[in-house]
């Protein structure tokens, strides 16, 4: 009876080994987005509605200059909060399914899609707290989105696989910086994203 | 007896801990962002063409109609799968993947299309069948429009026939904008004739007034 307790243990570790040997890592396992309002906040608040400077960032009507991409993933409590299409793009918004193809002006830091890609002006230098202000959500240490702060857990930022050590707010967005935003319960971040080539 | 009992409990541990380890990346490929919200996914870039965007997007509403709801990614490139480049060449696991994550109350049926081949989630087993089967075109123009023509074909291996709604795409599958621009210029024939022919009449009770007028 043992025996078979251990051959079956044995078994199911090397089960959940297979692949690790053969020198590639494991495909990744979904994560699933959460439910409910906090997790799928909108693109923009009353003062992008308006298309109000926000700090140094101005709302313009002229054609977007030259830009480059970043991108931006949060997750809460293990679960995906969705990074709306629509972020620094004043309405009237243009929707093509998904997508936000132009609005009134664009700020200087958008989104067009809603997959965490960031258009960022490649003439400016911008913040991850910027593009939270022209966003309208909370970026503390403590706090993410709207979802309350939690006792004795922070907000965790990650630039590429690296732990920021500082205030998530500084986090300056360059070409083809990954970052990755958490709160609640840790998920690995991931090694790396394939960004669109030549932008 | 000591000691299997160690080599038990030892064995049971590591397997415990295996399988604790959190094997889940942050996922943040671009399909599971776009998908919830509308049918069709496509490449960034190089882009799908307009028109066939418009076909696809045309042949999945179409399929939903027949009764084969269905949602299509077009991967061309390992950048087209953002956080998750490693499932690219693999058709099949990146189907499961995405199609799990893009079922929320009910299971999506999903295709899935790479250079390399087809892959299918939630989908008859004939359906599946017909998917992997298919050879993918060339560049992302060729992929989606053998999408579109393996979406005809797993509706109609599925016993579902999707029928005369297409838009654009190879073969008979122009009818649909034929009629957009067709149905106007049919009405406005129609119009005319009728319009003609009450001209007609009126003339003709005109000169039969005139005749008995005359007469």
């Amino acid at each position: 009876m043992r025996r078979r307790v251990v051959a079956v243990a044995l078994g199911l570790s090397v089960a959940a080994t297979a692949g690790c040997g053969q020198g590639r890592p494991p495909l990744p396992r979904p994560l699933l987005f959460g439910e409910g309002a906090l997790y799928r906040p909108a693109p923009y608040g009353p003062r992008v509605a308006s298309a109000r400077t926000i700090g140094r960032l101005r709302c313009e009507a002229a054609a977007p200059p030259a830009r480059f991409l970043a991108h931006v993933e949060v997750i809460v409590d293990g679960r995906v909060a969705i990074v709306p299409a629509g972020i620094g793009v004043a309405p009237p918004q243009v929707r093509r399914g998904a997508y936000v193809v132009r609005g009134r002006c664009e700020y200087p830091i958008r989104t067009h899609e809603p997959t965490g890609l960031l258009e960022v002006a490649s003439s400016r230098r911008i913040t991850l707290g910027e593009l939270f202000a022209v966003w309208q959500q909370p970026l503390t240490r403590q706090r993410l989105l709207e979802f309350a702060p939690r006792r004795g857990s922070m907000v965790r930022a990650y630039v590429g696989r690296a732990r920021w050590p500082g205030d998530p707010r500084e986090i300056v967005l360059r070409r083809h910086r990954a970052v990755t935003l958490e709160l609640g319960r840790f998920v690995p971040p991931r090694p790396r994203y394939a960004f669109p080539r030549g932008i | 007896m000591r000691a299997r009992r160690r080599t038990s409990i030892a064995a049971a541990t590591l397997t415990a801990v295996l399988a604790a380890v959190p094997l889940a990346r942050a996922d943040s490929d671009p399909a599971s962002d776009v998908l919830p919200v509308q049918n069709v996914f496509v490449p960034y870039q190089p882009q799908v063409s307009q028109s066939l965007q418009q076909t696809l997007r045309a042949e999945t509403a179409a399929a939903a109609k027949s009764g084969f709801p269905i949602k299509v990614a077009i991967v061309a490139t390992a950048q087209d799968l953002g956080g998750v480049p490693d499932f690219f060449g693999k058709p099949q696991p990146y189907a499961r993947y995405l199609g799990s994550e893009i079922s929320f109350s009910k299971p999506q049926p999903l295709l899935v299309v790479m250079p390399s081949g087809l892959g299918t989630y939630q989908v008859p087993p004939k359906a599946a069948a017909v998917a992997r089967g298919m050879t993918p075109g060339a560049g992302p123009d060729g992929m989606a429009t053998t999408a579109v023509k393996t979406i005809e074909q797993m509706a109609t291996a599925a016993g579902h026939k999707i029928g005369s709604y297409k838009a654009g795409g190879s073969g008979g599958g122009k009818s649909s904008t034929a009629l957009i621009f067709a149905g106007p210029i049919v009405l406005l024939v129609i119009a005319l004739v009728v319009f003609s022919y009450r001209r007609m009449g009126q003339e003709e009770e005109e000169l039969e007034e005139l005749r008995s007028g005359s007469g």
